[in-house]
């Protein structure tokens, strides 16, 4: 059964308050994403969590895995767990120590707390170049600078593009088949409609590019051919401009979750769409073969769809 | 259903009546087989000319009678990328199950989106005015239904782009 980030928590706090002898639970997550727990009779009253996600191309696999990120997930967790020394297995990426006595002397909240930050350990490691640009942005110290290039998801990227007083972020979307791109853009175009909705006059600039020659103006002179691939961009560029107050106080996580997370976001809502053609279609069967052969003709209707 | 559908759907009803005048014919070739001979085609004097029925350019239905059955073909009306993904996905749903519409063929004629084969057994089981009244409907409700399914899609669209945006509003 599957593992969510609530479920990593609950066997973290649960952990916490056990003597345990032996442990191993993997924990998968959407994306490609795997923890691995691990805690033996050998290792000192310690927790080894360890985390893997998809292989990217290397500046990518740098900007989230790179010594800087592994730096602040450690300042992130100093005290609690310690990023382990002996290099993880392949395929993961990743290896913390968390020290189990600590978290069993914690209070219960702050067990909860702890345990959902382990859990989110993707949200440090993915949105860490996000994390930056908003962190300078509620600080005031962000400045107008190229673009920058981003990816935590094979075969999709997005573009922080930071100006003075806010940021854009530029999400060009690519879909497998023409059906995903189809409802795609119709999904994503609702996106500038609902901005435009008198109850969210404080959400960020949204604004939808739907053909790959409306380039939008950000992105003037960068050619992202080469990390999109041979499809390119058939969804379009999304484009959300963040000012200082979107990001400023707590909500700021949240924030960086959403982004970079979006390409995820968007496919679970293409997929859903098509479930639910599909549950409309199957009423359409049957209430085709009711029109067709109600007490009439052979087996219409007779096998279930 | 639209108006504008009448005077399609009336044309389609009255060839469609001339064309389903079929009885059962035994296949000239071959001794104890009934073939539909629209679909074997292995002997011209038993086809009979093929009519086509134009709404537009893009919207059109093609009936090939002949002795002992009908095929008749459908092209679907699509004006952007969405409604023709809507109306491939539907359709080939139902005609993954054309086992249960015993009149629906499994593959469409080429250059059209749909395809039903009506044979003299369809017509002793269902009767003409039945099977005309199939057809057409079908015609009807599927312009009602890909116009549903595309204000469905971007209904949700919009509640989820909505939900999405109001967590990101501060």
């Amino acid at each position: 059964m599957p593992f969510n980030a609530e479920s990593l928590t609950l066997l973290l706090v649960r952990a916490a308050g056990l003597e345990i002898q032996s442990l191993e639970e993997h924990a998968h997550e959407f994306g490609g994403c795997e923890y691995l727990l691990v805690a033996g009779p050998g290792q000192g009253g310690s927790l080894r969590l360890l985390f893997a996600m998809p292989q990217l191309a290397g500046p990518f696999q740098q900007q989230v895995l790179g010594p800087e990120v592994i730096d602040s997930v450690a300042a992130a967790f100093r005290g609690v767990a310690v990023v382990s020394r002996q290099p993880p297995e392949p395929p993961f990426h990743l290896a913390l120590d968390v020290d189990l006595h600590l978290l069993a002397r914690l209070s219960a909240p702050q067990q909860d707390g702890w345990s959902r930050s382990l859990a989110s350990l993707r949200l440090l490691l993915a949105g860490h170049p996000l994390r930056q640009v908003f962190r300078a942005l509620e600080a005031g110290t962000l400045q107008a600078g190229p673009p920058l290039v981003c990816c935590n998801t094979p075969g999709q990227v997005y573009v922080i593009k930071p100006a003075a007083d806010s940021v854009a972020l530029i999400f060009p979307l690519r879909f497998r088949s023409r059906q995903d791109c189809a409802i795609g853009v119709a999904c994503l175009q609702e996106f500038v409609e609902a901005r435009r909705g008198p109850s969210l006059g404080r959400a960020p600039t949204c604004s939808y590019s739907c053909q790959t020659r409306e380039v939008p103006g950000e992105l003037a002179g960068l050619d992202l051919s080469a990390v999109l691939g041979p499809g390119g961009c058939n969804g379009g560029y999304l484009t959300l401009t963040f000012t200082r107050r979107h990001v400023s106080g707590p909500q700021m996580e949240g924030v960086v979750w959403s982004m970079a997370t979006l390409h995820q976001f968007v496919a679970f809502h293409v997929k859903a769409t098509k479930a639910m053609m599909h549950t409309r279609m199957r009423r359409r069967v049957m209430a085709m073969i009711e029109l067709l052969g109600a007490g009439g003709g052979g087996g219409a209707g007779a096998m279930a769809v | 259903m639209a108006l504008s559908l009448r005077p399609y759907t009336n044309n389609i009803r009255t060839e469609l009546n001339k064309a389903l005048c079929i009885q059962s014919f035994p296949c000239q070739n071959v001794e104890r087989h009934n073939k539909p001979e629209v679909e074997s085609r292995d002997n011209p004097e038993l086809l009979l000319p093929p009519v086509t029925i134009a709404r537009s350019e893009k919207e059109r239905c093609l009936i090939e009678p002949s002795i002992n059955s009908v095929r008749v073909s459908l092209r679907i009306g699509q004006m952007d990328m969405l409604e023709e993904e809507l109306v491939k996905m539907y359709l080939r749903f139902l005609m993954q199950r054309a086992e249960m519409l015993e009149v629906l063929r499994r593959v469409p004629v080429e250059g059209y989106d749909v395809s039903f084969l009506i044979t003299d057994q369809h017509l002793l089981a269902y009767g003409r005015p039945r099977l005309v009244d199939f057809v057409v409907a079908f015609i009807e409700e599927m312009d009602v239904e890909i116009s549903s399914m595309k204000l469905a899609v971007n209904s949700r669209g919009r509640a989820v782009a909505t939900e999405f945006l109001r967590s990101l509003a501060f």
